[in-house]
């Protein structure tokens, strides 16, 4: 493997915009496979892909990642043949370029380590087996234009014609100070209604003004380009070809002058994009400084409660309140818009499994499609990546074990094609993802005696256990329902590590199964793990931060309260019963011994948790750190820094839910306990 | 013993300064910064003590020296973990040197001192008596570790300094194998 220096800035910044590039060749797959399904092949998205290879062969050749720059050399070969048209874009070519896309990522992942030598020599035969037709002989067509074109463009040209649309020339003059903005916002416009051909310099020349002639094709007709195009540059338009009623017409040239002057007065000229990349942890770093002065103000607030008090000082201390509840407006609507930026609509992670799932499909020999919605649901970019190989396993899952075979579909009276659907939408701080689909269901039964004969759990409490508790049994580590090991899912790792995931991100997994049916995953996640709104409380003489947004309310216990933790350790508060522990306990820490408390009731989805601690302090804002790697405790997401005041554990709601219910049922699982 | 004459003299510094008043964290951290790399056949270390035995890492392991400050404990973990600090941002869990290797608890001492030690992107604070020095070893007086004992895991290896002793600590064990 080559040498390559993985920490470098430029290393980092490479990988960065080579994802970038993979994930709109992603993209563009994606429209090219619906595209070539239903016959139309769009000529831009394939030299979209086309490019992508192109720029990703030349920035591994920079870095010396040689697999990969091997790799997009010979996708963009294959590519050029189908862009150019002198090759058919089959089924099977689609597929050996979606296999070379995901290997490509997969290297990409794998940051230059591993060995992917007999993958890439697979996908690279794959690649090899575009045919090539034979070239047509060349016409005489439009001679003026067609000896300066290249193959491709000569390709594009062609192509239009046959497919009945105008082609245009459009020569218009920018000045040379600022020619490339005029020229791009020109072309922009000019796509949205047609197809650019070709650019090319003119012949005409001036000491101040550079001169283009764009041959475009398009369905518009003329009138219709001049006046789209007039605010911009007022430019001349000419016709080169139109398409005749018969085929064989000579094509048809005219020249129409214009005054062709570049206009800089309307503010169209400004780029469409105007985005700036950004790396995360400095956003990072501006979460902190927020969460800094948001102790800081805590302690201005404390100042001018203590002047509002004192009889002489009392107005300036009123004045200082008043300062400072403006502050803390500003500063929460600070903290919202950084925390803006960092989301990114959940739309890119779904779109990523469209291409993914045609492919498990066709190993698999199953028929599947995939719908998607809400994929505008806003997430912060780090959970996005995290959600990523948890949804890809529990989609790898549902077409090897769920989806069923076309033919016993048809027999069961169900339609050929399965059917996923993919959907997330927000519901207060979380964002729920559900993955749905219309397989066999889950098999409580068929559950339990793999985990009996697994030696996961006894068969006597098996028969015992709900049909929930058995339905967790598939996250338990060693559980996998398939003994044959598939290409796909089964090596090894399984849903045990999609709770990991979940869990590490405060999240949890709901599962609802009808057995013939069909399954539907839910994954409550919370938006942000960046910086979140915290209740401090104190429990046993220590301090902690409770994330807000996985409490749901809080009570006053008192000895004669109605509310009262039984021996069982559960409580019932408005007819519900959950579990309640107190939080000294769980930590294994001498509790107070304090008569009166509070009960934090924490929930998550439908799950409920009573935490019971000594006092509530405050509500902050706090950035969570992770604890070091060299300490995992479940229970506690991480800490935070509050400058003075020290360091607070963060605890993590779910954790301990899980934790609790695990201690509960530790009876009837052996193995459960981590 | 060879040294060079210029790094005698400030460690001969450096010992008479310790009997008045401890060296500044920032006197340390600076000396990382022109020690990270030992010429041909040294190695740069610092050294410590945990009682009356000498210690040292590697000063390319080490990064920074802390005054002792209240950590925050964290509940659940082995006894040896003291709990962690924010250093410049980052969580730091702060480990009982002494205990880990299996010497009993490390009481705290006006010498005492934090060496934060850091393995790729991992770093732990590490509690030690008393700091005594950063100085350049020849390669050739560094012996293998000590086969058993409490601490061989953690060693590896021995310098022979004429008639001191200083175990050379590595980093990745103590970082590393932690909490796993």
């Amino acid at each position: 493997m080559t040498k390559i220096d993985l920490k470098s800035e430029r290393f980092r910044e490479f990988l960065a915009e080579a994802e970038d590039i993979l994930n709109s060749m992603g993209k563009g797959l994606n429209k090219l496979g619906k595209g070539v399904k239903a016959g139309i092949i769009d000529p831009a998205v394939l030299n979209g892909i086309f490019r992508s290879a192109h720029t990703l062969k030349g920035m591994c050749g920079i870095f010396e990642f040689r697999e990969l720059a091997d790799l997009s050399h010979c996708l963009e070969d294959t590519l050029d043949l189908l862009r150019l048209g002198r090759a058919a874009l089959t089924d099977e070519i689609l597929y050996s370029i979606i296999n070379a896309h995901d290997l490509m990522a997969k290297i990409l992942a794998s940051k230059g380590s591993g060995d992917f030598a007999g993958e890439i020599e697979g996908v690279k035969a794959g690649l090899s087996r575009v045919h090539v037709k034979k070239t047509r002989p060349k016409e005489e067509f439009a001679k003026e234009f067609i000896s300066v074109l290249t193959e491709y463009e000569e390709h594009r040209l062609r192509e239009s014609l046959r497919e009945g649309r105008n082609i245009f020339v459009v020569n218009v003059r920018f000045p040379i100070t600022s020619f490339d903005k005029g020229y791009m916002a020109l072309t922009e416009l000019l796509k949205t209604e047609s197809e650019v051909i070709a650019t090319l310099p003119s012949a005409k020349t001036s000491h101040d003004l550079l001169f283009f002639d764009i041959l475009i094709g398009t369905s518009r007709d003329k009138a219709f380009i001049s006046g789209l195009v007039k605010e911009m540059a007022d430019p001349e338009i000419r016709v080169l070809a139109e398409p005749s009623p018969k085929p064989d017409r000579e094509p048809m040239l005219e020249v129409i002058k214009g005054t062709g002057q570049q206009s800089s007065r309307n503010g169209t000229l400004k780029r469409v994009s105007n985005t700036v990349r950004v790396n995360i942890s400095k956003l990072d770093y501006i979460m902190n400084i927020i969460s800094e002065l948001g102790i800081l103000k805590s302690s201005i607030s404390a100042l001018s409660t203590e002047l509002k008090g004192d009889g002489e000082f009392s107005v300036y201390g009123l004045e200082l309140s008043r300062a400072e509840k403006n502050l803390e407006r500003k500063l929460s609507e600070l903290r919202d818009s950084v925390l803006d930026v960092r989301m990114v609509p959940i739309g890119q992670l779904f779109g990523r499994f469209d291409t993914f799932l045609g492919k498990l499909a066709r190993e698999a020999g199953k028929e599947i499609r995939i719908t998607t919605r809400g994929d505008d649901t806003e997430l912060d970019k780090l959970i996005v990546e995290e959600l990523s190989d948890p949804l890809m396993h529990i989609i790898r899952n549902v077409v090897d074990h769920a989806i069923e075979a076309p033919a016993v579909r048809e027999a069961l009276g169900k339609p050929r094609t399965g059917y996923i659907a993919l959907s997330a939408y927000q519901k207060g701080n979380h964002v729920v993802i559900e993955v749905k689909d219309d397989g066999a269901g889950i098999d409580i039964e068929l559950i339990k005696e793999k985990a009996i004969s697994k030696g996961l759990v006894e068969s006597e409490y098996a028969g015992r256990l709900s049909r929930l508790e058995a339905l967790e049994l598939i996250f338990m580590p060693g559980f996998s329902t398939v003994d044959v090991v598939s290409e796909t899912s089964g090596r090894g790792v399984g849903m045990d590590v999609v709770k990991e995931n979940i869990t590490r991100l405060s999240g949890i997994i709901d599962i609802d199964t009808v057995k013939g049916k069909g399954t539907r995953f839910l994954l409550t996640i919370p938006i942000t793990l960046a910086i979140i709104q915290a209740l401090i409380i104190e429990e046993a003489g220590r301090r902690y931060a409770v994330p807000l947004n996985s409490v749901v309310e809080i009570l006053e216990l008192r000895p004669s309260s109605l509310a009262t933790v039984d021996a069982e350790g559960s409580i019932t508060v408005d007819g519900r019963t959950m579990p309640a522990v107190r939080l000294s306990r769980f930590f294994g820490y001498p509790p107070s011994g304090r008569e009166t408390a509070y009960g934090i009731v924490a929930g998550l989805a439908e799950h409920r948790l009573c935490l019971v601690v000594d006092h509530l302090v405050e509500e902050l804002d706090v950035v969570i750190k992770p604890l070091s790697r060299m300490i995992k405790v479940s229970g506690i997401a991480g800490a935070t820094d509050m400058g003075e005041k020290g360091t607070l554990l963060v605890l993590d709601v779910t954790g301990i839910l899980e934790q609790v219910m695990r201690e509960k049922k530790s009876g009837a699982l052996k193995t459960a306990g981590v | 013993m060879t040294m060079r004459p210029g790094i005698e003299m400030k460690i001969a510094e450096e010992a008479s300064s310790q009997r008045t008043v401890a060296p500044t964290e920032e006197h340390y951290t600076s000396s990382f910064e022109q020690k990270k790399s030992g010429d041909e056949g040294t190695i740069n270390i610092i050294s410590f003590f945990l009682g009356l035995d000498e210690y040292a890492f590697e000063v390319a392991d080490a990064v920074e020296v802390l005054r002792p400050r209240q950590v925050t404990e964290v509940p659940r973990t082995p006894d040896w973990i003291k709990g962690i600090l924010c250093v410049r941002g980052e969580m730091v869990p702060v480990v009982d040197l002494r205990m880990r290797l299996g010497l009993g608890a490390s009481e705290s001492r006006p010498s005492s001192r934090i060496l934060v030690v850091a393995v790729e992107d991992t770093k732990a604070g590490l509690m030690v008596d008393r700091l005594s020095g950063v100085r350049e070893v020849p390669q050739s007086l560094v012996g293998p570790p000590e086969e058993a004992g409490p601490n061989a895991l953690f060693t590896k290896g021995v310098i022979n300094a004429g008639e001191r002793m200083i175990r050379l600590l590595d980093a990745w064990a103590l970082v590393d194998a932690e909490g796993q």
